[in-house]
């Protein structure tokens, strides 16, 4: 007989249902959802694109710069690439309204250009990916990062070790 | 010429045709909304039925190349005809008596026979296997059921005609004029045992877990009707609605047709249909789960037989 | 407005609000399904509210919610099925597999995107999708169902 208990306890407390569509729905914190890509961080290490799970993540060279493109519609949401960037360049919202009409299909994707800049110290070609300098000390500064940034490889190497002790 | 008008409007208008449509989707919105709140759920708008049978009539009707037309698209007519004649035929207590020109009680029962034996056609016409299995079970539900209806009706009968002093009388007017006189059956000690053999056999009659053997949706794919789409199968949801009115009818008629006269009669009526349906579908729907047909089979067999067999005993002896 | 059309409008608002769900497993790993089974059976996501019903028969369906990537083994049976549901109807693609083959893109037996085969109307991305977002899916296939009827 507790069937009668439950369909008692259910007339009397009212219906367990949440109110989406109709109203706001609830997400927990940590729940995965879209990705969002920050264009200043990204180094350009294509860790992403390599443990990317499905393969929504592909790197291209362009002309005009290196060239991150993620489809949404191939994420499978694993968090692999949130994960493995040294940067924290691509993070997972909590965003999950992406239904969405055929037309708009290929309109879910993110296409962000790492864009080429002539080296400011010695004019060559240099993608200005974001500097990542990992233990040195002391820290660099805001304003330092955002000098190295427009520098080639070479010439970053020459700053660093101009600055101080190669730690 | 009134006369001969009278029957007509009662089978298209009151209270059958569209007031015994209005109702039984009226009884089926009320289930559903019922069963969901009790499920714990918000359930759909009271008035769901009634969109339902609006969509379907916008879909077209898809026949399959194996399935026998003529029948595959002349089964639900016939059983949506035969349920109007059947509201036509149901009394309601203090407002409406049928036309004895119609036919009575037996009628009635043929007449609660064709539902399930257009569903049973149609299933064996549609040409799928699904269909075929939907057919030989709806046959074994239906032979298990008409068993103990027909020792209820022939007790209800015998008892009316014993109490009057004659042999068995099959007319309803009779049974419920008897009932107003001396008393519902409902309070009856001796009418008890075929009081559940009904209360056993409606849910049957009406598809209505666990009995719902023939059209078991996870089972064999809705069997009969897995073929059917858009107006024909809005047919046969009309057909179910109008047979929900019918036997709830026939049962107040039986057992409980205490009334007022006139229009607070047609209240009473509808009051007394839908407590009968919350409590004898609704719950039982939500609480148990389908039983398999040689279970049901068998049950039927057994409890609702053996009461009805010992209430038409007991009121033949008495 | 015409006693004809003030009809027809109304019609067309009643029928809408009664669509019929049908789900096809197009070879999924059945992780959608369990969500889409949520959906509906479950008191917390009721998708009745909206009229809505899960019905055992291709035929009696208006919504069509397709998961899996098309498998090359069950694509006849679901073309096939496909055919048998009748106009009009709205097909959702339910999960990343049925547009893009998901986590089993490029594999040698998967046929995605399922949009080369069946005309899909709606996407529902995720792996697999809430039960909220399918029914946010659902809501906005009915919005496009109501200008089909």
């Amino acid at each position: 007989m507790n069937f009668l208990k439950n369909l008692i306890q259910n007339l009397v407390r009212g219906p367990s249902t949440v109110s989406y569509p109709f109203g706001p729905a609830w997400t927990p914190d940590k729940f995965r959802g879209r990705i969002e890509f920050k264009l200043a961080s990204c180094t350009g290490c294509r860790a992403c694109e390599q443990v990317c799970a499905p393969g929504a993540i592909r790197f291209d060279k362009t002309p005009d710069g290196l060239r991150f493109l993620m489809w949404h519609n191939t994420c499978v949401f694993c968090g692999l690439c949130e994960y493995y960037c040294p940067t924290d360049a691509i993070e997972q919202t909590t965003d999950w309204h992406m239904a969405h009409a055929v037309e708009h299909e290929f309109e879910m994707a993110i296409r962000e250009v790492i864009p080429y800049v002539a080296c400011s110290a010695c004019n060559a070609k240099a993608l200005a990916s974001a500097p990542n300098p990992v233990g040195v000390e002391p820290p660099f500064s805001a304003e330092e990062i955002e000098h190295q940034r427009n520098l080639c490889p070479g010439c970053r190497k020459k700053a660093l070790a101009e600055r101080g002790v190669a730690s | 010429m009134i006369e001969s008008l009278y029957t007509p409007l009662a089978m298209l208008i009151f209270p059958g045709g569209l007031f015994a449509l209005a109702l039984g989707l009226m009884l089926k919105g009320l289930d559903r909304r019922l069963a969901a709140r009790l499920q714990g759920r918000v359930g759909p708008p009271l008035a769901q039925p009634l969109y339902d049978l609006v969509k379907l009539a916008k879909k077209r009707t898809m026949v399959p190349d194996i399935a026998c037309q003529p029948v595959f698209l002349g089964a639900p007519l016939i059983g949506t005809v035969a349920m109007a004649l059947a509201t036509a035929l149901v009394p309601i207590p203090g407002l409406y008596t049928p036309d004895p020109m119609l036919g009575d009680l037996l009628v009635l029962l043929y007449l609660l026979t064709v539902p399930a034996v257009v569903l049973m056609i149609a299933g064996s016409a549609s040409g799928s296997p699904f269909g075929a299995i939907g057919f030989s079970r709806e046959m074994a539900v239906m032979l298990a059921y008409e068993g103990p209806l027909v020792l209820v009706v022939a007790s209800v009968a015998l008892r009316t005609g014993l109490g009057q002093g004659g042999w068995a009388s099959f007319s309803l007017t009779e049974i419920i004029a008897y009932q107003q006189s001396h008393g519902a059956f409902l309070f009856d000690p001796v009418m008890w045992p075929a009081l559940l053999a009904f209360l056993a056999f409606y849910p049957a009659n009406l598809g209505i877990i666990p009995f719902d053997i023939p059209e078991a949706e996870t089972e064999v794919l809705e069997g009969p009707l897995l073929e059917y789409s858009g107006p024909a199968l809005g047919l046969f949801k009309i057909m179910s609605a109008l047979k929900a009115g019918v036997v709830l009818g026939l049962g107040i008629a039986l057992f409980f047709p205490i009334a007022p006269d006139g229009f607070p009669g047609l209240l009473v009526q509808v009051a007394k249909m839908v407590v009968l349906m919350l409590l004898g579908v609704t719950v039982l729907r939500v609480s148990m789960g389908r039983m398999r047909i040689d279970q049901a089979f068998y049950f039927f067999l057994k409890w609702p037989l053996a009461l009805s067999a010992l209430s038409l005993a007991i009121v033949a002896l008495a | 407005m015409t006693l004809k059309e003030m009809i027809s409008a109304q019609t067309r608002r009643m029928a809408a609000l009664s669509p019929w769900i049908y789900r096809i497993n197009a070879g999924s790993c059945n992780g959608c399904d369990v969500e889409c089974a949520t959906t509906a059976l479950i008191p917390r996501y009721d998708v009745e509210r909206l009229g809505c019903q899960y019905c055992g028969s291709p035929r009696h369906a208006d919504i069509v919610l397709i998961t899996g990537p098309l498998t090359a083994r069950v694509k006849d049976s679901v073309l096939r099925v496909y055919a048998e549901i009748p106009d009009p109807k709205v097909t959702v693609a339910v999960g990343v597999c049925p547009i893009s083959g998901g986590i089993f893109r490029d594999g040698y037996a998967v046929l995605a995107p399922i949009s080369k085969y069946i005309p899909v109307d709606i996407n529902v991305p995720g792996c697999a999708p809430r039960p909220q977002a399918i029914i946010e899916g659902i809501a906005q296939a009915i919005e496009v169902w109501r200008e089909r009827l």
